[in-house]
């Protein structure tokens, strides 16, 4: 394909002698949402991982808008910079306001000026509804005003691709919502997106496509409403009817 | 109030003193003819070996603070390093200066160091002794940082590497003002023993405010009164440790952000 922007070929990871993916062939387009699923410890986590070099991989090829990641990848901050991600944990800066997450990378990556930085950060936390928030610290505010700082700060680097590593599920049930409010948003303004996540609502009104992951495989990929509507695999089955 | 400590204390109000000082004596209060000692020069040249009491307490312990705290936040990022040679040469530094007690580092650093020298060599007995010292907190200062650096969750080095930071920016940015914030009250632990540990320097023939203290109560006229001198001086140290341990008191709540 020749507009995949990200494209894993024969994707093997081991930590230890433990095989955490086992062939992983996946090709992503440019502007598709992507939602990964399955049970924990199935690898989700570490495939979205391996798209920025967070985790290394053993053998084979991982290709993100064109750079080949790998030991030599000389430009590999670039290609990050380029990668958004959020976390489980948020993973916010605790000793910088909230402003001050949103445009450290700004300023200090891209070179941006401190006032542009602000703007641009100003106009993100608009976007997920923080603005009145930029001043305090991340230790005062809510898990989900949080994590949507934290949408806001990987916005920031204005990203061709975001990578979301189960984002509610440290959430009070309440706060999901606005959490996902800001990503479906986000969505509809055409992110490529890879979505781990087990908010089955949330992939069925976004994702282009679904994955099911388990025990480092890639077990069933289709679109969404194949997925839900007619799964192949039993594994998929016995997955769905415990979740839905 | 000695105990007064300015809100927006900085230390850097320190170097004001000795600035100011001199300036004064040497332009405005006239210095020689004040005193009338004819021709002798305001400002003489004082060999260091001469320098004693608790000035050379401050210039040791003040240097030493400002030299060994880099030295260590470096080792300490050495000793985490991905490079295994860089993290070999942080571990056995570190090792060997925290395996050596201080008087013998002293001792070596102006009794043997000097005969691997050139002879036209010439390096400050102070200097030598202030470099020792500081090596050797380093080792501390460095095991203390990595104490720091390793409560940090994993997650702040994602965080910053998905940002496209790289080592350096990714440390100075994120890791280590969050981790020194962590280790204040550890680095002040190591700090008061540093000062602490600035009489031991008798052994290399400076004399400081202790070691003044002993020449001192061998003077005949004051014999008996050793008790005094040393009650004395602990009050000093006790007052220097107390306003170091305010003052990082002081930073823990400026830079504390959580909550």
């Amino acid at each position: 394909m020749p507009d995949a922007i990200i494209q894993m070929k024969d994707v093997n990871k081991w930590f230890g002698e433990f095989q955490v993916l086992k062939n992983i062939n996946l090709e992503v387009e440019k502007n598709k949402k992507i939602v990964v699923c399955g049970p924990s410890g199935s690898g989700k986590s570490t495939l979205i991982r391996c798209i920025n070099r967070l985790e290394e991989h053993q053998e084979g090829q991982i290709t993100v808008d064109g750079n080949e990641l790998n030991e030599n990848t000389k430009n590999i901050e670039q290609i990050r910079a380029e990668v958004g991600m959020v976390f489980q944990q948020f993973n916010l800066f605790p000793h910088l306001s909230i402003l001050d997450n949103c445009t450290l990378a700004p300023i200090w990556v891209k070179k941006l000026p401190k006032k542009e930085a602000e703007e641009l950060a100003m106009k993100q936390l608009e976007k997920v509804q923080i603005v009145d928030q930029a001043l305090k610290f991340p230790g005062q505010l809510s898990g989900g005003q949080q994590q949507r700082c934290a949408i806001a700060r990987a916005l920031c680097m204005e990203p061709k691709i975001m990578l979301f590593d189960e984002p509610t599920s440290a959430l009070d049930p309440e706060m999901i919502k606005e959490v996902l409010d800001a990503m479906v948003n986000l969505a509809k303004a055409g992110m490529t997106m890879i979505v781990v996540t087990h908010e089955m609502g949330f992939a069925k009104e976004v994702a282009d496509e679904v994955i099911f992951m388990d025990e480092g495989m890639i077990v069933e990929r289709a679109e969404t409403k194949e997925f839900f509507a007619n799964p192949k695999s039993d594994r998929t089955k016995l997955f769905l009817s415990q979740i839905l | 109030m000695v105990f007064f400590i300015p809100k927006k204390f900085k230390a850097w109000y320190f170097l004001l003193v000795p600035i100011i000082l001199y300036i004064s004596l040497k332009y405005f209060l006239f210095y020689e003819e004040t005193i009338d000692l004819g021709k002798l020069d305001g400002l003489n040249w004082v060999e260091t070996g001469a320098w004693g009491g608790l000035s050379l307490t401050f210039i040791v312990s003040f240097f030493c603070l400002i030299f060994c705290f880099p030295v260590g936040m470096f080792l300490a990022l050495g000793r985490r390093s991905a490079l295994p040679t860089i993290r070999y040469i942080s571990i056995g530094f570190i090792e060997f200066w925290r395996g050596v007690p201080l008087i013998t580092v002293l001792f070596m650093s102006s009794v043997m160091f000097p005969m691997f020298l050139p002879e036209d060599f010439f390096m400050d007995k102070l200097v030598r002794v202030i470099i020792a010292i500081s090596l050797f907190e380093a080792a501390y200062v460095a095991e203390v940082i990595r104490g720091g650096l390793q409560a940090l969750p994993r997650g702040q080095y994602d965080a910053a590497k998905s940002l496209g930071m790289g080592y350096w920016k990714m440390h100075i940015l994120v890791i280590l003002p969050q981790a020194l914030k962590l280790v204040i009250p550890g680095i002040a632990n190591t700090f008061l023993a540093l000062v602490k540990d600035t009489p031991l320097i008798f052994v290399v023939g400076l004399l400081e405010l202790v070691g003044m203290l002993n020449l001192a109560k061998t003077n005949p006229e004051w014999l008996g009164f050793a008790m005094e001198g040393y009650v004395f001086a602990a009050i000093i140290f006790w007052i220097i440790c107390y306003a170091m341990s305010k003052y990082s008191y002081n930073l823990e709540v400026k830079y504390k952000t959580e909550r």
